[in-house]
């Protein structure tokens, strides 16, 4: 996992930042424009001075052409509440050779560095297993590595019922990346996302999907085919036209979330495990506005 | 005959080999079977269409037949699959008539030469039924369904036999059985076979045009006590430049040894083709068995040797047996000759006695009545016909001025025409069964025939009484005529036909040597077959009925070795036999193994294009 990470992919990353399309509150100072009135560089509003209001703040030319004392008003900059939702279901760690989990476990650590170089606070839920404590200074990017090493794709999960869980526990809301294969039924991951947009958050939905998976190669003939998380089987005959079927009915599912994805407003990305995560972090994402 | 029990695996080793072939595509086809597949998720697959999965199951399976009908094509095509018909059986006639013993010129017999090259066909074509007949004296078969070195092995035993056979009448007969797949003669005569048949019948001709010198009879005359009388005829079957000599000579067998009695000398003219020899025997030299020797002192050819051998005897048994069938008395005068045993019977006798045969009789007299079927018997003579129901003689009874002689004829054999002067005579229209020989103008007074075997007669004018010397003219012809119609070689009065005895009434028979040497006992009417000419004794019963007879080889169709046709028969060596099971299983081997290319070259397109899809 370590091995992409290299200094000028680090070098890279310090000079990126994630962007959020709207202003959140945050806990601390920190790099984001928040809601928070204050000290501030970018002008906020206007309003008639009270007593006690700081001299400094009162706009001396709208004073003079109206007599009347306003102070300005700025938005405070503070950090940005990250949280990365990590799938950490049986089915990604499945095909082995894709090694899908791994380019996960690239990306959110890619991301949480670009995060906490900014001075963002991030955290992990490690859905179906554990959540991370908050890491909020780049000091703290070994750690978050661990942690990510640490997650072992196993059992199978209600995506619904995690996100819900570990939602429980994020009272400020942020940026979200929710990172899985999206093996689920399409209503339980709609429900998902709008749990997660209820709670305030901009979700950004990584679909990471094995190179094998996205065109299915099995040898010709009678299979066998078990379900990693379930352990049910369904027999298949595979053949050309059976291949080409495969592929229609995959298109068609990633097809339903995209669709579901632009109605709502939430970016959702097509990552193959076959990409390099630093590709994907450095130009596919900043292309798409994710990251500047 | 079931189709599954209609043929026959060869090899049963390719048959289970090949059988493996099935087991192996069953464990490649379900190998998915045994090892599992773990994908991430089976969400997709399972939205498969479904119509796709049906069309998949019924394409996977159709390649599974595909192989699988390959497989059993190549399976059943190593197994060497023959059609396993009873029809399989090829039948070998060997003709062992006196004919084949004729000496080739290259000194083997026709019969070895016909030998050897059926154990030469046996050997070179592995059929695997074989029957063997042999031809003589009646079709019998002394291989039936075995292999073909059975077959050779009976044939080491084999020898050729000194009678003729039936084939041309036998042979129709074992045609119309169903049971055989061909038939393949190796004889030295043509027979005419049905052309629908003619596809299931090989001929191999073992023959060549050779000169032969034979007897054809020879009989003993009885005269007196002191007087007898050797009547033998010699042929030579081969046209010649000038006349042929031979040299007969006349040996009694009364002894132990032969013992030389006198030596004759003849010759036959170039193309009279035989010749009668008249061998007087007087108080002297009378013996009661005799055996006449042919040799030909010029070197012609001779083929056969068995028939330059006659013998006659003068046993009691050897009186002619004679019926005289008349329904008024009649004063034969045949009494007085003591080598005839005269019966007399009426006509009606004849017709209403069932048990009467008249074949037991060498010779059947119907004196002023015709008879109104043909009777059962060897020889038939009819004289002189006289308002009878004859319908093909007329009444016309005249004043005979004779107008053409058969001078050639063994009836005219003495006579002279200016004698001959019957008084009164009946005259004959032409009939089926004859031709005249002595004719007037109103028609035949004598006419002769021969039918089925048997020789007939019918005289026109009255020659009873028989009065010996003293009627010269009518003795010769009376004689002359018992001479020709007793010829007949078909039976006598002992069941003796040709070589073979068949008894007549269910007593036992012993066929014993003139040294009394028992050769066989014979009961239940059981044929016996005599191996060789000689004289021989036939005892009947336990009582000491005792009778002589000698058994020659006359067969003149036999003893003919020049005039055989060629025509339409493969000649020797050059008919090529070939075992149609065998090509049946070439044939099945071949459309098998076509079968199982075909269906492997489609398997492989399959899997190339499948191949060319998935890269």
């Amino acid at each position: 996992m370590i091995d992409s990470f290299t200094p000028a992919f680090f070098r890279h990353l310090q000079q990126l930042k994630i962007r959020t399309r709207r202003a959140f509150l945050g806990s601390r100072q920190g790099g984001h424009v928040s809601l928070r009135r204050g000290h501030g560089l970018e002008f906020a509003d206007f309003r008639l001075y009270s007593p006690g209001d700081d001299f400094r703040h009162i706009d001396w030319g709208i004073f003079a052409r109206s007599e009347r004392l306003y102070i300005k008003q700025f938005r405070e900059e503070q950090d940005l509440n990250v949280i990365f939702l990590l799938d950490c279901s049986a089915s990604m760690s499945l095909p082995e050779n894709d090694h899908k989990f791994e380019l996960c476990q690239e990306l959110s650590l890619a991301l949480s560095y670009v995060a906490l170089s900014d001075g963002d606070t991030i955290r992990i839920a490690s859905l179906g297993k554990e959540l991370s404590p908050r890491f909020a200074n780049a000091r703290s990017w070994k750690k978050v590595a661990t942690f990510l090493k640490e997650q072992k794709p196993a059992g199978h999960i209600n995506l619904p019922y995690e996100i819900g869980l570990s939602m429980q526990r994020q009272k400020t809301p942020g940026k979200c990346f929710l990172i899985s294969d999206f093996y689920y039924p399409h209503e339980d991951i709609f429900q998902a996302v709008r749990l997660l947009l209820a709670r305030n958050f901009e979700v950004v939905l990584f679909h990471v999907l094995g190179n094998s998976e996205l065109e299915l190669k099995l040898d010709f003939g009678n299979h066998l085919i078990v379900d990693s998380e379930t352990g049910e089987t369904v027999e298949v005959i595979l053949d050309q036209s059976s291949v080409k079927d495969y592929a229609y009915a995959l298109a068609d599912h990633i097809a339903t979330i995209e669709k579901f994805a632009v109605k709502i407003g939430v970016p959702h990305i097509l990552i193959s495990s076959a990409e390099d995560v630093r590709e994907v972090v450095l130009k596919r994402l900043p292309q798409l506005g994710l990251l500047k | 005959m079931s189709f599954l029990s209609s043929y026959q695996l060869l090899n049963w080793g390719g048959l289970w080999l090949a059988l493996l072939g099935p087991i192996l595509i069953l464990a490649y086809l379900y190998q998915g079977r045994f090892s599992k597949d773990k994908i991430a998720s089976i969400m997709i697959l399972r939205s498969l269409p479904k119509k796709t999965v049906i069309k998949q199951k019924i394409k996977l399976p159709l390649r599974y037949f595909l192989e699988l009908f390959a497989i059993l094509a190549l399976t059943l095509a190593l197994a060497d699959i023959v059609k396993n018909d009873k029809n399989d059986t090829n039948i070998f006639i060997l003709d062992t008539s006196l004919s084949m013993q004729a000496q080739t010129k290259n000194n083997y017999s026709r019969f070895e030469m016909a030998r050897r090259k059926l154990e030469e066909t046996l050997k070179q074509n592995k059929f695997s039924k074989v029957s063997l007949y042999l031809s003589t004296p009646r079709l019998k078969r002394i291989v039936n369904n075995e292999s073909a070195d059975v077959a050779i092995e009976a044939l080491k035993s084999i020898k050729p036999s000194f009678s003729a056979d039936q084939l041309a009448s036998e042979l129709p007969e074992l045609i119309k059985s169903p049971s055989y797949q061909k038939i393949y003669i190796f004889s030295d005569q043509k027979f005419s076979i049905p052309s629908v048949d003619s596809h299931k019948i090989e001929s191999l001709l073992f023959n060549d045009s050779l000169g032969n010198l034979f007897f054809s009879s020879a009989n003993l005359r009885k005269f007196a006590q002191d007087k007898q009388q050797i009547l033998a005829r010699v042929h030579y079957d081969k046209a010649t430049h000038g006349d042929i000599s031979f040299s007969v000579k006349l040996y009694s067998l009364d002894k132990e040894s032969p013992e030389l009695l006198t030596s004759e000398k003849g010759f036959l003219g170039s193309n009279s083709g035989y010749t009668d020899l008249v061998i007087d025997l007087d108080n002297t030299n009378i013996r009661n068995t005799y055996r006449l020797e042919l040799s030909n002192p010029d070197g012609q050819e001779n083929a056969i040797s068995v028939d330059d051998i006659a013998y006659v005897n003068s046993d009691i048994s050897s009186r002619l047996n004679l019926l005289l069938v008349s329904d008024e008395p009649v004063n034969s005068g045949l009494e007085q000759l003591s080598a005839i045993k005269l019966t007399t019977k009426t006509q009606a006798d004849i017709e209403n006695s069932q048990e009467f045969a008249t074949h037991t009789y060498d010779l059947v007299i119907f004196y002023k009545i015709a008879p109104q079927t043909a009777p059962q018997t060897p020889s038939l003579l009819i004289l002189p016909p006289e308002n009878t129901i004859f319908p093909l003689l007329t009444n016309n009874e005249a004043n005979p001025v004779i107008t053409s002689w058969l001078d050639t004829h063994p009836l005219t054999r003495y006579l002279r025409v200016a004698l001959l002067k019957p008084t009164l005579a009946s005259a004959f229209q032409a009939l089926p069964w004859a031709s005249g020989v002595i004719n007037t103008e109103q028609g035949h007074i004598l006419m002769a025939g021969e039918s089925h075997g048997h020789r007939l007669a019918a005289v026109g004018f009255e020659i009873f009484p028989f009065e010996g010397a003293k009627t010269p003219l009518s003795t010769t012809l009376f004689l002359n005529l018992l001479n020709w119609l007793t010829q007949s070689d078909s039976t006598n009065a002992y069941g003796l036909s040709g070589s073979i005895f068949k008894p007549q009434s269910n007593s036992i028979y012993t066929i014993l040597t003139p040294d009394n040497k028992v050769i066989s006992n014979i009961d239940n009417k059981e044929s016996y077959i005599f191996a060789e000419p000689g004289i021989y004794r036939i005892r009947e019963g336990n009582n000491s009925s005792e009778n002589s007879q000698a058994i020659n080889a006359f067969y003149f169709q036999e003893s003919v070795t020049s005039e055989v046709t060629t025509t339409n028969i493969a000649p020797l060596g050059t008919i090529k036999i070939s075992d149609n099971s065998t090509e049946k299983s070439k044939e099945f081997v071949f459309y098998f193994l076509l079968a199982a290319l075909l269906m492997l070259t489609i398997e492989t397109l399959f899997f190339l294009r499948n191949l060319r899809e998935k890269s």
